[in-house]
C-alpha cells in the first residue's frame, strides 16, 4: 500500500456550472427569458412579485418558487393565475439553503416553458449561497430592504456584485428607520458600479410599475420575435 | 453558511476521481472573494465526508488573496484592508487605489477549486503514465 498524489485542479462548482448551461440552453431554445431573484429572508420577494404581475400586459409569466418546506409562497403566486411549479430543497442533506441548477432542472418539466416569455425563478432567502449557484438565469435581480440596514451590500459583495437590478423595497418606512439611503447606494456603487436600483414598496405599491416595466422590457429586449 | 454545499460538492467531485480508492489528504485552492469560512468548510467537509472516500480525510485549504486589476490605469490591488486580511466581510475596497477608476477585473481570488487528493493505492508501484490513466477521471 502507498500513496499516491492526483492532480485534479478542477472547479468545485464544475458539475453545477455544466448543469445551468443545460438550462441556459433549454431556456434559449424556448425563447424565455429568466429571472434569479434573491434576497434575505422577508426582504419582499414574493409580495413584490404578486404586485408586479398583478398586471403583465400580454406578456406570458411563469414562476419557480424555491423554498426548504411548504408552498406558501406557490400558492400566493398561483392566486393570480401564474404557472408555478415549487422546489422544496429539504429533502436534501437537512434542507439547502439555496436552489442549485439540477433542482431547477427537476423541476422545468412541470412549467410550460415553450409558452412562456419570462420565467421568473425566486430563490430561498439568503444573502450568501445562492451568489454561489448559476441556474441559469439571463439576469440576476436582488431584493434589499431598508430594514436590513444600510452596510448589507459591503457585508455581502459576492452576492450584489453578480445582480443587475437591486430592489431597494419597504421605503414606505423611511420615516421611521435611520436607514440612510444615500449611504446604501454608495456602498451599493462601491462593490458593484454598474448595478441599477429602483426603490419600491410592495406595501404601498409604490415603485412597483418601474419594477414591471423593468421586467417587461427584460423580456422584450431579449425576445423580439416574442413567439406569437 | 454556504460551506456545507461546497463541502458536498468537494466529497463528489473527490469520489469521481478517487474511483473507491481512499482519500488521505485533500488540499483545496479558495479565493479570498468565495467568502468562505475556513473553520466552517472544515467542520462541514468532516460531516459531508462521512461514508464516503473522503471519511477521516485531512482537508488542506490554500487561501488565494483577491487581486483586482483596474480597467483604466491597469494597477493593480488587493481589496482587502491589511488589517483585515482574514475577514473576508471587509472587502470593500471595489476602487482603484491608483487612480480611483471602480472598472475593474477580478485578477485572483474566484478560485475555489480541489487542487489534488493523495489517496491510498493498493498494490505495486506502478510508472507514472499507467497511473495517470488509473486516475482519470471518468
Amino acid at each position: 500500500m502507498h500513496r499516491t498524489k492526483v492532480r485534479i485542479a478542477e472547479d468545485v462548482l464544475d458539475a453545477n456550472t455544466t448543469i445551468a448551461r443545460a438550462n441556459r440552453e433549454e431556456f434559449d431554445r424556448d425563447g424565455v427569458t429568466v429571472v434569479n431573484l434573491m434576497s434575505a429572508p422577508g426582504a419582499g420577494k414574493t409580495s413584490l412579485l404578486e404586485r408586479a404581475l398583478q398586471r403583465t400586459d400580454d406578456l406570458r409569466v411563469g414562476v419557480l418558487e424555491g423554498d426548504v418546506q411548504g408552498s406558501l409562497d406557490a400558492d400566493r403566486v398561483a392566486a393570480l393565475h401564474v404557472p408555478v411549479a415549487q422546489i422544496n430543497t429539504d429533502p436534501g442533506f437537512g434542507g439547502e439553503c439555496h436552489l442549485d441548477a439540477n433542482m431547477v432542472r427537476a423541476a422545468l418539466g412541470e412549467l410550460p416553458l415553450a409558452e412562456l416569455d419570462l420565467l421568473v425563478i425566486e430563490n430561498v432567502g439568503n444573502l450568501v449561497c445562492p451568489a454561489e449557484f448559476q441556474v441559469g438565469e439571463d439576469v440576476r435581480v436582488m431584493v434589499s430592504a431598508v430594514t436590513e440596514g444600510e452596510d448589507k451590500p459591503l457585508k455581502y459583495p459576492l452576492m450584489f456584485r453578480t445582480c443587475e437590478l437591486v430592489l431597494v423595497n419597504k421605503i414606505d418606512l423611511l420615516p421611521h428607520l435611520e436607514f440612510d439611503l444615500d449611504r446604501f447606494l454608495a456602498n451599493l456603487r462601491a462593490v458593484n458600479p454598474e448595478v441599477e436600483h429602483r426603490l419600491v414598496s410592495a406595501r404601498t405599491g409604490e415603485g412597483v410599475d418601474a419594477w414591471r416595466r423593468w421586467l417587461l422590457d427584460l423580456a422584450s429586449v431579449a425576445d423580439p420575435a416574442a413567439k406569437r | 453558511m454556504h460551506e456545507l454545499s461546497l463541502a458536498i460538492a468537494i466529497v463528489e467531485l473527490v469520489e469521481r476521481y478517487a474511483r473507491g480508492r481512499a482519500a488521505s489528504v485533500v488540499t483545496v485552492r479558495v479565493g479570498a472573494m468565495r467568502q468562505v469560512v475556513p473553520r466552517s468548510l472544515a467542520f462541514q467537509f468532516e460531516l459531508a465526508a462521512r461514508g464516503s472516500v473522503c471519511e477521516g480525510a485531512t482537508l488542506v485549504q490554500e487561501p488565494i488573496p483577491a487581486l483586482l486589476r483596474c480597467n483604466d490605469c491597469g494597477s493593480e490591488w488587493d481589496p482587502a484592508p491589511p488589517s483585515a486580511a482574514t475577514r473576508v466581510e471587509l472587502l470593500v475596497s471595489f476602487r482603484c487605489t491608483a487612480c480611483g477608476s471602480t472598472r475593474f477585473e477580478v485578477a485572483r481570488g474566484e478560485e475555489l477549486e480541489v487542487d489534488s487528493i493523495e489517496v491510498a493505492e493498493a498494490g505495486l508501484d506502478l510508472p507514472t503514465s499507467e497511473r495517470e490513466r488509473c486516475i482519470a477521471p471518468r
